[in-house]
């Protein structure tokens, strides 16, 4: 009687997961499909599959804004999450060894203060970064989002100063004893040993980076050369003007497709990072 | 030459050295920015021109900013509901798979994808276009014969909760973080509770939720914040419309110094902004003691 | 192999910031900024060909493309930046705030030395590019727009009605009763900018909505001329004729047009949801391409109770060189290329309003398509006694009263979702008009 009750309960929670992951995933699929759908039917079908099935939103998307096509709007996006991601996995790897094994007064102080940051709203400094970078000269390039990352980013210290802390310290020890000096453990011994920590910083600086719709908005917006692909799609779909939503929702789609590769052969790392940090996906 | 070498070689000098990057980062694009601004906000300032300095002005004008009222309303709002929102069913989605191990995977996916792909502007755009009135979700209600044409994001009391919903939706990372800290809660403390004969339900709400309580504190306070702050939805699907009930504060900021040409007063704004978001952080940290189990899992 | 990956990622790296610098920079490059969406970056960008290919000068133009809203946005950010475009596209109603901020090439020393030719451009349109308080020409307009309301045609014959030219207010309405009574189609009174349904109506009463004649700007009139403005979104929402509030201003913008235009064939009315759009003449082109085929589209002035003098027309897509430009010969050559090249008319058609120069509107008349030819059409009968002269300057502060996310639009839907009575929102506004600009 209990094992009866029990598996209908089973067969129920697995009928309801099921069911309200379906109407999760279904805005997804929606897009999808209607990036094969002719332009003028796409709002008026309920069901997921096209009405007649239409391939040329690919080509016609592809073309792009202008005389720049999305072959430059993917290759801006992939050159500023990859040079970004690069500095933040780096520094945040330097400085995370630095909290980690450092032992200079006002170390603590120090990380507190980044912990600090981590709670300090970004868009606060919106206003008075942007007037700085302006000073600065560097407003319609890419400097602003670009040069910041190579000092640290707080989540990725935070997420390797608490790798780096559970490395044993007799590895230092003996690498001491070797002659390593500081810089030295940390290129042979802290570096390798850290390197899944590594790996999930990356991934997520490489997704909200790919992702980032505000930094690119505030410095190198108008300037179809420099779009990432985030703008391109907003000058896509501009509401005062009639948009293509069949070619708008190709290109979506194909703007989706690095976060989900990286989620299909780097989950573990993302579930991981997410689960011992906190960070959001 | 040595001399240095030796220096640099110092084990505190390498380790400030290592810092270096973060304590320049922290001067150069924070401490001096917020200095900047805080001079910004004694000033009048649309960035054409030098400002020019008005003392209190801007933060004697929020007072009577009637914007500023329905922009703070519009926000709270906003995080009132779709955090919590977020949470209950982030919690409760990880309570169902908690234990249903052989499919896992594939509704760990289904469920963490959104969360996943849900901060691009393809998706904002997407939603914005679901809930017009020619949109799909009119089209799916049209099919069981309910209202069509009507429009979500434009009307005052529907267009916050297309943006709600659009939060909720991604529950993914909450969820991932409750799973993690549900799998750390020893068997053995259930078989105990088994033994004694209690309810599932009294199981849950004398085991379960005590000792992931850490876990939902940690998980509101990032929430609370990152809410605050919402600025991409709203800019992309309701433009802050109607009648500002959207009108999330980084928006109003955001109109203010780009739109408008009040920098000084948007600097303004992101002062106190950072007084409300300190406010809060700090209460939540207060009430911490009063329902936050502490005692680990030993 | 870990040397391999390293050095794969190292040449990835450069690979990516070399993307990123990349610019193609050549010997002589202009930078031209302009609003707009897709249709009008492919036309703008044969232009600029066009004009590269013929130029011994000007070896490459970089486009800088912003939809309308986002585009003075930008332009202050860059402004602010030093990093304006060498020609910009301009409008009365921003350029006051770049001149006083000293971003503006004064264009006459240009003119005298014959850089610019503007022999063809009538001396109206010259002055349009002048701001209170300087002798300079700040700007040339290429195209000339008037007021105008679109409506949809079809339906008017279906129920045996029409649009008259120069309707009164009181016909206007009456109709709009009509027109919800028989077929529940809705009327739509201030359209996307409601500024300029209030603009006229202030013009009706002989009043500017910006009065520049003291010493420093102001709203126009007083508060009992706006009310009536107010008043008739209350009554048509009251009455049932006025759309929903849910879809006023600008919340769904073009993409409403299926609404407008019922998809594909049906033409029940009970898939239109309004019958008209008061909007500018050059809006003609793109609604004509939107609409389906059987759709006809008219084309009236604004509802006014006195057309003659409330209707404007006004100059627009003003050209502009900023004093950011550094190379004042090139931009210099392709801004008198464009308001004198008959090849650049014939690609934009009607996009940018009718050809302020005169001789060129001759002579791409007969080569304009139909939607260009009637909106020309339109703009002729306006000109011709149905209009009177129009200042469309507005000061500083203005886009935070009129404009896209202004205080205009949420006092229209505090009134139109009952939470304002007309007066209480013509004294608010006023009043907060009259703090804002400067």
């Amino acid at each position: 009687m209990v094992t009866r009750h029990n598996k209908i309960w089973s067969v129920v929670k697995h009928a309801i997961v099921l069911g309200f992951g379906f109407i999760m995933v279904y805005p997804l699929l929606w897009m999808l499909m209607s990036s094969f759908e002719v332009s003028d039917q796409i709002f008026h079908r309920a069901g997921l599959v096209p009405s007649q099935w239409d391939f040329t939103n690919y080509p016609t998307g592809w073309a792009g804004i202008g005389r720049w096509t999305f072959t430059r709007f993917f290759g801006n996006s992939f050159a500023y999450a990859l040079v970004s991601t690069f500095g933040a996995v780096l520094s945040s790897s330097v400085i995370a060894y630095s909290f980690s094994r450092g032992n200079y007064p006002g170390r603590k102080i120090l990380f507190a203060i980044m912990l600090g940051t981590l709670l300090l709203p970004g868009q606060v400094l919106m206003v008075p970064q942007y007037l700085w970078f302006h000073s600065l000269g560097w407003v319609g390039t890419y400097l602003p989002l670009v040069v910041p990352a190579f000092f640290g980013g707080a989540f990725f210290i935070f997420l390797m100063t608490n790798f780096m802390n559970a490395i044993p310290r007799e590895l230092d020890e003996s690498a001491k004893i070797d002659g390593c000096s500081f810089y030295g453990i940390y290129a042979k011994i802290i570096i390798p040993l850290s390197v899944p920590s590594l790996v999930t910083a990356g991934l997520f600086s490489f997704i909200w980076r790919w992702d980032d719709f505000m930094g690119p908005l505030l410095y190198v917006q108008g300037n179809p050369r420099l779009f990432p692909v985030t703008l391109a799609l907003r000058v896509f779909a501009d509401p005062t003007t009639v948009t293509d939503w069949g070619a708008f929702f190709a290109m979506s789609v194909l703007s989706l497709v690095p976060a989900v590769l990286i989620f299909i052969f780097f989950q573990r790392y993302l579930v991981e990072g997410i689960s011992t940090t906190g960070l959001k996906g | 030459m040595t001399a240095i070498k030796r220096f640099i070689y110092k084990e505190n000098v390498a380790g400030v050295i290592f810092a270096l990057p973060f304590i320049i980062g922290f001067l150069a694009f924070l401490v001096v920015p917020m200095g900047m601004s805080l001079y910004y906000s004694f000033t009048r300032f649309n960035i054409l021109r030098p400002p020019e300095w008005i003392g209190l002005e801007n933060y004697t004008r929020m007072l009577t900013d009637e914007r500023l009222r329905e922009s703070l309303f519009a926000t709270l709002y906003f995080v009132f509901a779709a955090v919590p929102l977020r949470l209950v069913v982030a919690l409760a989605i990880a309570i169902l798979l908690f234990k249903s191990t052989k499919m896992m995977g594939i509704y760990r996916a289904m469920y963490y994808l959104p969360s996943m792909l849900g901060g691009s502007v393809a998706v904002a755009i997407l939603w914005r276009r679901l809930f017009f009135s020619t949109g799909t979700f009119n089209t799916i209600l049209g099919v069981f014969g309910l209202n069509r044409n009507f429009n979500w994001i434009g009307d005052t009391r529907t267009a916050i909760w297309v943006l709600i919903l659009l939060s909720a939706w991604q529950f993914g990372s909450a969820m991932l973080i409750f799973l993690a800290s549900l799998k750390q809660i020893p068997e053995t403390y259930y078989e105990a509770a088994s033994i004694d004969g209690a309810s599932s339900a009294r199981r849950f709400f004398k085991i379960t939720l005590p000792l992931i309580t850490p876990t939902i504190f940690f998980n509101l306070m990032m929430q609370t914040i990152a809410g605050f702050l919402t600025f991409n939805s709203a800019f992309l699907i309701t433009g802050g419309g109607p009648l500002n009930t959207t009108n999330f504060f980084a928006l109003y900021m955001y109109n203010h110094t780009f739109a408008w040409g009040n920098a000084g007063y948007s600097s303004a704004l992101a002062w106190f902004m950072l007084s409300v978001l300190a406010l809060i952080t700090g209460l939540l940290f207060g009430t911490r003691r009063f329902w936050v189990y502490d005692g680990g899992f030993s | 192999m870990k040397r391999v990956i390293a050095l794969c990622l190292a040449v990835l790296m450069l690979a990516a910031v070399g993307f990123m610098t990349s610019c193609g920079r050549s010997d002589t490059e202009i930078v031209f900024g302009w609003w707009g969406g897709d249709g009008r970056a492919e036309q703008t960008q044969r232009i600029i060909d066009l004009f590269v290919e013929g130029s011994d000068n000007v070896d490459y133009i970089e486009p800088v493309i912003a939809s309308w809203g986002e585009y003075w946005e930008m332009m202050l950010t860059r402004a602010a930046a030093g990093d304006l475009p060498c020609v910009m596209q301009q409008d009365t109603g921003r350029m006051i705030e770049f001149q006083a901020a000293g971003l503006l090439q004064d264009l006459r020393p240009l003119i005298a030395d014959g850089r610019l030719d503007v022999t063809n451009i009538p001396q109206m349109a010259l002055e349009a590019g002048m701001v209170p308080g300087s002798s300079g020409i700040y700007a040339i307009p290429t195209g000339m727009n008037v007021t105008a309301m679109t409506y949809n045609a079809t339906l008017l014959r279906e129920l045996g009605l029409s649009a008259p030219l120069n309707m009164t207010l009181d016909q206007f309405i009456d109709l709009s009763r009509e027109i919800y009574a028989r077929s529940g189609v809705r009327t739509n009174w201030i359209g996307a900018d409601p500024s300029i349904q209030l603009e006229i109506h202030l013009r009706a009463q002989g009043v500017n909505l910006f009065d520049f004649s003291g010493p420093t700007p102001r709203m126009g009139g007083s508060p009992a001329n706006y009310v009536e403005f107010f008043q008739v979104i209350a009554m048509g929402i009251e009455e049932g004729w006025h759309i929903r509030p849910e879809h006023l201003a600008g919340r769904e913008g073009a993409e409403m047009t299926p609404l407008w235009y019922p998809p594909g064939d049906e033409r029940e009315f009970a898939n239109m949801r309004q019958w008209n759009d008061p909007i500018w003449s050059n809006m003609l082109t793109g609604q004509l391409n939107d609409a389906p085929d059987w759709m006809e589209i008219g084309m009236t002035s604004f509802p006014s109770n006195n057309p003659q003098r409330a209707s404007f027309g006004r100059s627009t897509m003003f050209l502009a060189i900023t004093t950011q430009a550094d190379d004042l010969d090139a931009s210099a050559e392709f801004l008198n290329w464009f308001i004198n090249s008959v090849e650049a008319y014939t690609i934009m058609g009607g996009d940018r309003g009718v050809a302020i120069n005169p001789v060129i509107a001759r002579a791409i008349d007969p080569i304009l398509a139909v939607p260009a030819q009637r909106q020309a059409a339109h703009v002729a009968w306006t000109n011709d006694g149905n209009s009177s002269p129009f200042f469309a300057g507005r000061p500083e502060g203005a886009a935070e009263v009129v404009g896209t996310n202004g205080e205009l639009v949420r006092i229209t839907d505090l009134v139109a979702t009952g939470a304002m009575t007309p007066q209480e929102a013509a004294e608010a506004f006023f009043a907060f008009g009259n703090a804002t600009v400067r």
